[in-house]
């Protein structure tokens, strides 16, 4: 194999058992491979890297010329950027719940409490992403459903963009 | 004053790279360190690590801030290491003296240790924001330092020049530039917030 594929998976692999590692010391759900599950995601990620150590310097003699100082850097960019989506990727699968579970999306919008990375504490990162996506086309179906073509009537149904509770369900 | 440092320098290459061959188990490990795998990538995660760590936004922050001076500070430290071999070569060790060696003949200049500036690079400017984790890079780094003389590829000297070098590249990323890179570095976070990433 050579050195910079051997290279790149040592540091995907390492990085994800990193990411796993740091996702359950903080709590972190979005990035878990284990949902609600830290000892299992933090186990996970000690495995992870020393499965990928003992191979990358067993496999192989590594005091040997190898790759330069740029090609590592480049290399290890890759991998880290790799990780870090396999890990959003991931955490987001898992954590999804089925349809009839999930709260409507005006119930929980991402407020600045609970922006950046405070974010991945309760959701995956694509429900995160797509969050805000959602958020207008549930406005537009409440505006044409009910709202607007209510007010339009005159029977006294919600206005657009009234505010209607948090937390109730649609 | 000059003969006589490098006479120190000798003898302490000499005491430290006279213990190789000794003991298999020290050789062993010396040799998983000596490396441009282990501790770099080690050190690489570790920021990996600082990027998604923290109890509360507030020391998060402060860690991704370190984590872009590291960044920072690792482009200045290879530019003086670079500049310095266009400018001066020194022989390794394995070219001027008997020696125990345990690593490949790298051919390029002995100082200033690269290696050894990378790694105090990260360990010192980790340092500066988080006590614990640079604690934990600079021990590392001296790890490190040691098995680059212990196998025959440094003078002690030249690990004390990448050691400096380290130093300032430090002072130049947190001293003299912060002020150009300290906005730069908040617009950064502040993007990668939006997106989560921070």
């Amino acid at each position: 194999m050579p050195v910079e594929l051997a290279y790149v998976i040592f540091v995907t692999f390492s990085a994800l058992g990193t990411l796993q590692l740091v996702a359950a010391r903080y709590g972190l759900q979005g990035l878990f491979f284990f949902p609600a599950r830290p000892r299992a995601s933090s186990l996970a990620g000690l495995l992870t890297i020393s499965v990928s150590y003992y191979w990358f310097f067993s496999s192989a003699d590594r005091n040997v010329p190898g790759l330069e100082g740029a090609q590592l850097t480049f290399f290890f960019s890759l991998s880290c950027l790799l990780a870090i989506s396999i890990t959003l990727t991931i955490g987001s699968l898992v954590s999804r719940q089925p349809r009839s579970l999930r709260p409507p999306a005006q119930a929980n919008p991402p407020g600045p409490s609970s922006a950046g990375l405070d974010a991945l504490k309760r959701a995956g990162y694509f429900q995160l992403l797509r969050a805000p996506l959602r958020l207008p086309a549930a406005r537009a179906r409440r505006l044409f459903v009910y709202g607007w073509w209510n007010s339009l009537l005159g029977q006294g149904g919600p206005l657009p963009g009234a505010k209607e509770g948090k937390g109730k369900g649609r | 004053m000059i003969h006589e440092l490098i006479e120190l320098d000798r003898a302490l290459f000499e005491a430290v790279n006279g213990l190789a061959g000794r003991s298999p188990w020290l050789d062993g490990l010396m040799r998983l360190l000596v490396n441009e795998y282990f501790v770099p990538v080690s050190m690489s995660l570790a920021l990996l690590a600082l990027w998604f760590s923290g109890a509360n936004p507030h020391l998060r922050k402060t860690n991704q801030r370190a984590v872009l001076y590291a960044i920072l500070a690792q482009g200045l430290s290879a530019a003086i290491v670079a500049a310095n071999n266009g400018l001066y070569f020194r022989p390794r060790p394995f070219a001027t003296l008997p020696v125990n060696l345990l690593y490949y003949w790298p051919t390029d200049s002995s100082f200033p240790s690269n290696p050894a500036a990378m790694a105090f690079t990260f360990a010192l400017i980790i340092w500066l924001f988080n006590r614990r984790a640079g604690a934990g890079l600079l021990l590392l780094a001296l790890l490190f330092s040691f098995a680059r003389v212990y196998c025959g590829v440094h003078f002690p000297s030249d690990i004390l020049g990448g050691a400096m070098v380290g130093v300032i590249a430090v002072l130049l990323a947190t001293v003299t530039l912060k002020g150009i890179v300290e906005p730069l570095f908040r617009i950064a976070i502040g993007f990668a917030r939006s997106f989560y990433l921070a």
